[in-house]
């Protein structure tokens, strides 16, 4: 299996409100993809049908060649946008949590990680910052030797001396032979680390390629060529 | 790993009742002592006070049944539960398990806080037992065991089933033409689910006891109409566990 996600004919509606028409694409193994659209483009829903959260109108979305359910959960690592964690653990409560249900975690990883920031295990996360909180959640989620990691605007509510921390972090952690799909609209920042591009605007597909293939083509940056192709 | 989720799950409310049996404990060893010494002010206020206890007991178990459920499932934390490589009855199954426990331990503790109460005192426990016995098997003449057993199924039936009834609420509050008023929904979901049950009950019971006479309860009848009221609430319980499953597993609409 070339591909670890396959969309196939796939459409996601919200009652009359199409999120997702008629998608389909093959993301490759091994590739970081960032997956750029404006807000309320289907980036989020996207994800949320790849780690199986929400299920297909019609069409399927297949992960490493299985439907989204248990099996694909164990391969997937996924980081929302939110605080998803219960804010009244200790951190080495969170990360006895991560160890006990994820085969593939990285308990050594993870606590080294977590002391280059100087994070004390024994706080609970209620008393870190939102910056801090979300460092940790990123941590975890790059902790994972996962075929698939689903990151979710990590760099949205954070500092830019925090982002190219946690640029940094997801470069140097992730699984080797494993493919990233990053969503963000801080493109900037973050193009430099793409391999690849999907544009999503209103539910469908804009352009999809690789980033060298599309600067060459275009003469231009990702970050300027969204700025064309979204133009308000 | 529904090993892990009961485990996760006993953690996070072991916090709450484990110092509510405490409490309840001291206060009945204190109760007992003022009822050696005959202390009758501090009788009036240890009773009423363990009395409280237990009534928060009962409403602390209820508030937990709801908020575990939809804090830990619906709300954010879901993000986390949802994508564990666990499914839908994995993440039901540990909830209702711990919450049983929960409620057998509660019960528990009262005996054991009766026992307390009364250990040593100048009752005759024996006697009282004996009579007691003898009273039961006279009402019931002979298969007392059966009914005994089919009260007990009721009990638990009946618990499995409040239990279910309210995830199911839960789950239904949060579909999405409610996205807005979760936990409203919730709340109207469990009246009329609540009261949509009881018209069904009051027709088949009346429905079918217009033909027959009250029997006696251990009588084939009796126990026929025991057996059918269990069957009842295993059915209830049933719909209510499926209909929070197929929510969940299709139908799950995260914040």
């Amino acid at each position: 299996m070339q591909s670890i996600v396959e969309f196939d004919n796939l459409t996601k509606e919200f009652g009359k409100k199409k999120a997702l028409d008629q998608i389909s694409l093959q993301i490759p193994k091994g590739r970081i993809i960032g997956l750029l659209g404006p807000n309320g483009s289907g980036k989020t829903t996207m994800m949320k049908l790849m780690n199986g959260l929400i299920q297909p109108s019609e069409g399927e979305v297949r992960i490493d060649g299985i439907k989204p359910g248990t099996e694909s959960k164990k391969i997937v690592s996924y980081l929302p946008e939110k605080t998803y964690l219960n804010e009244w653990m200790k951190v080495r409560d969170i990360i006895s949590f991560f160890g006990d249900f994820y085969a593939d975690f990285d308990h050594y990883k993870c606590r080294e990680l977590l002391k280059d920031l100087n994070i004390d295990i024994n706080d609970k996360l209620k008393t870190m910052s939102k910056g801090t909180k979300e460092k940790v959640q990123l941590i975890l989620v790059m902790s994972r030797k996962a075929q698939l990691y689903l990151l979710d605007e990590p760099i949205g509510g954070v500092d830019p001396a925090a982002r190219d921390y946690i640029l940094k972090t997801i470069l140097s952690n992730y699984n080797e032979g494993a493919s990233i799909i990053l969503s963000t609209h801080l493109i900037g920042d973050v193009e430099k680390i793409f391999d690849d591009v999907i544009f999503l605007s209103y539910g469908t597909i804009a352009l999809n390629g690789s980033v060298d293939e599309i600067r060459e083509e275009k003469g231009k940056s990702i970050d300027e060529l969204f700025r064309e192709v979204f133009k308000c | 790993m529904l090993g892990k989720l009961l485990k996760y799950e006993l953690k996070a409310t072991a916090r709450t009742f484990l110092p509510l049996y405490g409490a309840i404990i001291i206060l009945a060893l204190v109760n007992k002592a003022f009822l050696s010494f005959e202390f009758e002010y501090g009788m009036l206020i240890g009773f009423l006070t363990l009395f409280g206890l237990f009534i928060a007991l009962v409403v602390v178990t209820l508030v937990l049944t709801v908020t575990r459920f939809y804090k830990n499932l619906l709300s954010s934390e879901g993000y986390l539960m949802f994508t564990l490589p666990v499914n839908a009855d994995q993440l039901i199954w540990s909830k209702l398990l711990v919450t049983l426990l929960w409620m057998a331990a509660s019960c528990a503790i009262g005996v054991v806080t009766f026992v307390v109460l009364l250990w040593q005192t100048s009752i005759p426990w024996q006697d009282v037992l004996n009579a007691v016995k003898e009273v039961f098997q006279a009402a019931v003449e002979g298969n007392y065991m059966g009914v005994i057993i089919q009260f007990m199924v009721a009990f638990l039936l009946s618990a499995l089933g409040s239990i279910l009834m309210i995830y199911a609420s839960l789950a239904i509050g949060q579909l999405p033409p409610f996205s807005n008023n979760r936990v409203a929904a919730a709340v109207v979901a469990f009246i009329l689910i609540n009261i949509a049950v009881n018209i069904l009950e009051l027709i088949l019971v009346f429905g079918l006891g217009m033909t027959i006479d009250t029997p006696a309860i251990n009588s084939n009848l009796g126990m026929r109409i025991l057996t059918g009221a269990n069957i009842l609430s295993f059915i209830e319980a049933v719909a209510f566990y499926f209909a929070t499953r197929i929510i969940l597993k299709k139908h799950l609409n995260l914040a």
